[in-house]
């Protein structure tokens, strides 16, 4: 089935991916959910463009849809707290790649993103976390649609 | 679980340096305020329950479904970034 070439299992699979897809990128608290999780894989395929797939390393199976906020918001600027920037080891916000949780909106016709808990990463350090935004600051369930101008 | 009777104005400490203090108690509403080192991250048990449920769910069909979601979402982005709409 399309796309089975990523699941990964411990080796087998991780070979077939690029080198740049095999850089380990370290979570060290996990991400909500998923607290014991912190290696995973950040692929990026031309034939899953926009989609970008966190894959975990260590189990099977596991792996988060996202986005980069970029590619479609121009005003999303969250406040990055002083200390997640200090456990991403960056200065600055500039440092970091931001990137949002894609999930298919109930019926499976939508798709909306999680703007409330941003996945930051650090792509030089390869250091990710997720941020969880104070509450009301913007949606956890923000629809993408199509406008037409 | 450690089980504490606190009141208002008493405080409870964590270790060294995690304070919580007991501000006002209304009804069946309490206040408390907090006191930890920036690199604890505080929330709402709820907030950070519902950004679980999210994740699992986000996690729950991406191998599968990776490419539909990928065809979707070519389909709903716009063809430049634009401004968050607000609902």
């Amino acid at each position: 089935m399309m796309n089975s070439e990523l699941v990964v299992d411990k080796g087998s699979t991780v070979s077939s991916l690029s080198a740049a897809e095999q850089a380990v990128f370290h979570f060290p608290q996990g991400l909500p959910g998923f607290e014991d999780l912190t290696r995973f894989l950040l692929c990026e395929r031309e034939g899953l463009k926009p989609l970008t797939l966190l894959v975990a390393l260590d189990v099977a199976d596991v792996a988060l849809p996202l986005l980069r906020s970029a590619e479609f918001l121009i005003d999303y600027s969250p406040p990055i707290l002083a200390s997640d920037l200090e456990a991403l080891d960056a200065k600055s916000v500039e440092e970091l790649d931001l990137f949002v949780v894609v999930t298919f909106e109930g019926s499976g016709d939508g798709v909306a993103v999680n703007l409330m808990a941003p996945i930051c990463m650090n792509l030089t350090r390869r250091l990710g976390r997720q941020v969880v935004l104070p509450d009301g600051m913007y949606p956890l369930h923000y629809p993408l649609v199509r406008t037409h101008e | 679980m450690l089980i504490l009777t606190r009141k208002v104005g008493e405080e409870i400490t964590i270790g060294e340096e995690i304070v919580i203090s007991v501000l006002e108690v209304r009804g069946s509403h309490v206040r408390l305020g907090i006191k930890a080192p920036p690199s604890f991250t505080i929330h709402r048990g709820e907030i950070y329950e519902r950004i679980r449920e999210e994740n699992l769910r986000a996690s729950s069909i991406a191998l599968a479904q990776a490419g539909a979601l990928s065809e979707k979402l070519r389909s709903v982005l716009p063809e430049t970034p634009s401004a968050l709409k607000s609902s």
